[in-house]
């Protein structure tokens, strides 16, 4: 997840392939029904683990193609008041084109602007409206991402990103349902969001270390609240704060080989679990052209 | 390198174009039906067996004022005007309750069902509280409208529309004064024209009937209800259909047949289906004492059901 990825500020040179393999432990014993933080002993505490890989395709030097397919799994721990079973599955597929426009020498750094356009859709028939256990909300996703960075040249940088998603329509198995009133259809629109995030980050020892403290907070524009101990479903108004830390690391005795991992915690939310997640992955980058891998293009 | 900018750039555009115009869904919020013909009229109407009442004529409805009457052109008048000035709100209020509303009653009556069919969760030391019609702010709100309580309501609801709609059509055929649309050819009928005579308003029983039954079932829905009532109400006579004396005539109706079911279900027995603990522990010990076994509620905390 923070490899190069779709809402980082690293681009990888013409040419280079960069594959990331991670795996995501997340766990909740509480949540907010409405802005009311509480526990609920029928489903008692959910694990959400996800296996993602993830591929990042260098086109041009400023132009990087993504695209990553996660399969996630959700189960309850026992005893459980539900008696639920969990869900698993290849969630959503997902790609990305992200564009560096700016990259220019300012002060005592660089600054660098980019954009992000993505696209992600549902890749199995999963359930969406089984909260807490979809994988999924289980509609299609259009986002566009601004990102600008300003990195000093003893390596300490600054990120700050804003991101709009587009959601679309998910088909729940039911032909009506209540939404702040009667809705006859199984379709449920799915809340379009704004995403803040704040980056802190310093690369040490010649750039092979990167350690990063980051905040996200994401925003519904519509939707509704979860009702009095009932479950969550997908028109849900979302919103929360995150907090987090990841360290990757570059091998330099394997060229291209990096290890990444993070832990993050929702501090505080709208309609949504109160998540902390914990992740490990490896990347491996290399060059489709030349026989020479290519240095990590960071800055 | 400028002209791949450019590609990039329309890439972007077209790619948004696409996805932002291909999606949009109709997500209906009432079934979409429209004002219809009805196949046959039956003036005996009037003669059909209530269910609680006793006949189509149990509740007095005095006779309306003759058409000739000044009175009665005054409230002519007074339809001209107000449909004469309608609003687009107003407009969509006539298309949304039909000449049939008995439906979007039962449609209101579903929503709340769906709203309110919430099951009471535990209290925070493993107790569960049982929704209380004296304080329904709750927590838990009254009702829980589980598929009984949401039978019952439905019920009572169809039985008043039902007695309310026998006893209009008695006094129809009895009256016989013709709808406003009869009267004066500059009234358009905004729905399928027809020879039912408008005094009372069946529309205005149906309103009525509706609302006070729902509003007994759900009390803390009262405002939403009332004003559902009065758009209803108002849509009749601006629907060129009904003068302000058809419907007064209708809301009597309304009121009398909702007392006699609400009287009906206070004494129903339906307060006694509840299981407090005790009760609760008294039927799983004498169905161990019976059988030999009794059934176990699975949740977290344990649940008291009957």
């Amino acid at each position: 997840m923070e490899a190069q990825t779709p809402s980082d500020a690293l681009m990888m040179r013409s040419k280079n392939i960069c594959v990331l393999f991670s795996y995501d432990m997340g766990t909740f014993d509480r949540y907010w029904e409405g802005s009311l933080l509480r526990s609920n002993e029928t489903i008692a505490t959910v694990d959400r683990n996800t296996v993602l890989p993830m591929a990042a395709i260098g086109i041009l030097d400023n132009l990087n193609f993504y695209v990553s397919l996660p399969y996630v799994s959700t189960d309850s721990s026992e005893p459980n008041g539900g008696k639920f079973t969990g869900a698993r599955g290849f969630q959503d597929i997902g790609f990305a084109l992200k564009y560096r426009a700016i990259r220019t020498n300012l002060g005592k750094g660089t600054f660098t602007a980019l954009a992000t356009a993505g696209f992600s859709t549902p890749f199995t028939n999963y359930l969406s409206d089984y909260r807490p256990y979809s994988i999924g909300s289980g509609a299609p996703e259009f986002s566009l991402r601004a990102i600008s960075q300003y990195q000093w040249n003893n390596g300490f940088y600054v990120r700050g990103a804003l991101a709009h998603l587009w959601r679309g329509y998910t088909e729940a198995e039911r032909d009506y349902y209540y939404n702040n009133g009667s809705y006859y259809t199984a379709w449920m629109d799915v809340p379009n969001a704004w995403t803040y995030e704040g980056i802190i980050g310093k690369w040490f020892f010649d750039t092979s270390l990167k350690l990063e403290l980051s905040y996200m907070s994401l925003t519904s524009t519509s939707g509704d609240d979860i009702r009095a101990y009932n479950a969550a479903q997908p028109t849900n108004k979302v919103e929360f704060d995150r907090l987090g830390f990841s360290a990757q690391y570059f091998i330099k005795s394997i060229k291209g080989l990096g290890v990444v991992a993070y832990h993050n915690r929702v501090v505080d939310g709208r309609n949504t679990p109160k998540l902390s997640n914990t992740g490990f992955g490896i990347t491996y980058q290399f060059n489709v052209i030349k026989k020479q891998t290519d240095e990590n293009d960071a800055q | 390198m400028k002209t791949m900018h450019n590609k990039i750039y329309f890439l972007l555009l077209a790619l948004v174009t696409i996805i932002l115009a291909s999606c949009e869904k109709d997500t209906p919020r009432y079934l979409p039906y429209e004002d219809y013909a009805y196949s046959e009229l039956n003036a005996d109407g009037g003669d059909w067996v209530p269910v609680l009442q006793e006949s189509g004529s149990a509740i007095e409805i005095s006779a309306p004022a003759s058409s000739d009457s000044q009175e009665y052109q005054n409230e002519l008048q007074e339809v001209k005007q107000a449909m004469g000035s309608m609003t687009s709100e107003q407009k969509k209020a006539i298309t949304y309750w039909t000449n049939n509303p008995a439906i979007r009653w039962n449609e209101v009556a579903l929503e709340l069902i769906a709203k309110y069919n919430l099951i009471p969760g535990p209290n925070a030391d493993g107790t569960y509280t049982l929704p209380n019609p004296s304080n329904p702010e709750g927590p838990p709100a009254f009702p829980f409208a589980h598929p009984p309580y949401a039978c019952r309501a439905l019920a009572y609801m169809s039985v008043a529309q039902f007695d309310g709609l026998i006893t209009a059509w008695h006094y129809k055929y009895e009256y016989n004064r013709a709808a406003p649309y009869k009267m004066d050819e500059t009234i358009d009928y905004a729905y399928q024209e027809n020879d039912i005579p408008s005094y009372p308003s069946d529309g205005a029983v149906i309103a009525r009937a509706s609302k006070n039954i729902l509003t007994a079932m759900f009390p803390l829905e009262a405002a939403y209800l009332q004003d559902l009532e009065e758009e209803h109400l108002e849509s009749l006579l601006l629907s060129g259909g009904n003068v302000m004396s058809d419907i007064n005539a209708g809301v009597e109706i309304g009121d009398a047949v909702s007392t006699t079911a609400l009287a009906r279900a206070a004494n129903d027995g339906m307060k006694n289906a509840q299981t407090p603990k005790a009760v609760s522990d008294s039927i799983k010990q004498a169905a161990f004492d019976r059988f030999g076994w009794a059934w176990d509620n699975l949740e977290i905390p344990e649940r008291p059901v009957g």
